[in-house]
C-alpha cells in the first residue's frame, strides 16, 4: 500500500542478492487525479478490495502464491502500511454510503464501516487459521485517552479503532530514530507507546533496524 | 507419550498438562489437544507482528508528497 519498496530491494542486493526472488511484491494504490476540489480518486476505489483478494489468494499476472494462510511458518506476509490500506478501505467505503437526494451523508457511517472492514483484515491475518507469519507495519498517531492520559497507537480509519489494533497482535515492537539520526526497532514499551512480545525476558531492548526483526524471530522461536 | 500432527508441532503430555483441570479433564480429548496444538502454532510457529513507525522527518516529507 506503500511506494516505498527501493530500501528493501538496495538492502537486499546489497547482502543476499541471491535471495531476491524471494520476495513478492505487489503495491496497491489508488489513482488520484487534480480536481477543483483537490485530488480525488480517479475512477472506482480498488486498491482495498484488491488487497482482500491478494491476502486471500495471492495471484499477480501469471505468478500464483497459492493462499497466503497456508504458506507456512517459513514465509512472512508484511501488509505495508496499515495505515495506507486504513486509507484505501475509507475510500472504498465512501461511495458505498446511503446517501440524501441533495448528496449529503452522515460521515461517521463511512468511519465505521471502514473500521469495520480494517478490523476484519486484521482478524483474517492474525486468526488461528493463517498459518504464516504476518507484520503489519503502522504509523503511530498520538491520541488523548478519556483518562486525560496521551498514547501512541497505530494509525488506522478515524481513531475509535487504533487503540484496539494492537490487541490482534502478540507481539509489537516500536520502530524509532534515535538522536543522531541512527532508526532502531525498539522492543519495550515507553511511557507513550505499549509494546509486547512472547519473550520479553529474552528480547534485546534495542534492535538494528538492518537486521532487527531477524533477531527478534530468533528470539521469539528460541 | 507423545502425538504428531500434520503442522510440525508435535504437542507432549507436558504440553497439555495445563488444559486438564486436577486429574481429569473437560470436554473431549481431541479439542484439548486442538486447543494446546492452536496455542503453540501462535506462540511458537506463525508469529503475528505489529511494527509501529515513529515517522522520521524524511518519511513525513515522502508522505505529504
Amino acid at each position: 500500500m506503500d511506494n516505498g519498496l527501493d530500501p528493501l530491494r538496495v538492502y537486499v542486493q546489497k547482502s543476499c542478492p541471491d535471495k531476491l526472488d524471494n520476495v513478492a511484491f505487489v503495491t496497491l494504490r489508488d489513482k488520484m487525479k487534480a480536481s477543483p476540489i483537490g485530488s480525488i480518486i480517479d475512477g472506482q476505489p480498488r486498491a482495498f478490495v484488491d488487497a482482500l483478494k491478494l491476502l486471500d489468494h495471492w495471484k499477480d499476472g501469471d505468478v500464483d502464491l497459492g493462499k497466503p494462510a497456508d504458506w507456512g511458518p517459513d514465509t512472512i506476509l508484511v501488509v505495508d502500511s496499515l495505515t495506507f490500506l486504513s486509507d484505501a478501505a475509507f475510500a472504498f467505503r465512501l461511495p458505498l454510503v446511503p446517501r440524501s437526494k441533495d448528496g449529503n451523508f452522515d460521515a461517521r457511517m463511512v468511519y465505521k464501516d471502514a473500521q469495520d472492514a480494517v478490523a476484519n483484515v486484521l482478524g483474517l491475518l492474525t486468526g488461528e487459521a493463517f498459518r504464516t507469519n504476518v507484520i503489519v507495519t503502522a504509523h503511530i498517531r498520538y491520541q488523548t485517552n478519556p483518562d486525560g492520559t496521551m498514547k501512541g497507537y497505530p494509525t488506522s480509519v478515524g481513531s475509535a479503532l487504533n487503540a484496539e489494533i494492537p490487541r490482534y497482535f502478540n507481539s509489537s515492537a516500536l520502530c524509532l530514530t534515535q538522536p543522531g539520526g541512527k532508526r532502531t526497532i525498539q522492543t519495550i514499551g515507553t511511557g507513550l507507546v505499549d509494546l509486547k512480545n512472547p519473550a520479553a525476558f529474552k528480547m534485546a531492548a534495542q534492535l538494528p533496524l538492518e537486521t532487527g526483526l531477524a533477531d527478534f524471530f530468533k528470539t521469539v522461536r528460541s | 507419550m507423545e502425538k504428531e500432527f500434520d503442522y510440525e508441532v508435535t504437542v507432549k503430555v507436558s504440553d497439555i498438562a495445563p488444559y486438564f483441570e486436577g486429574d481429569s479433564f473437560g470436554g473431549d480429548f481431541d479439542s484439548i489437544i486442538d486447543q494446546a496444538q492452536g496455542d503453540a502454532k501462535t506462540k511458537g510457529v506463525a508469529q503475528r507482528i505489529l511494527l509501529v513507525i515513529e515517522p522520521d522527518e524524511a518519511d513525513e516529507a515522502n508522505d505529504e508528497a
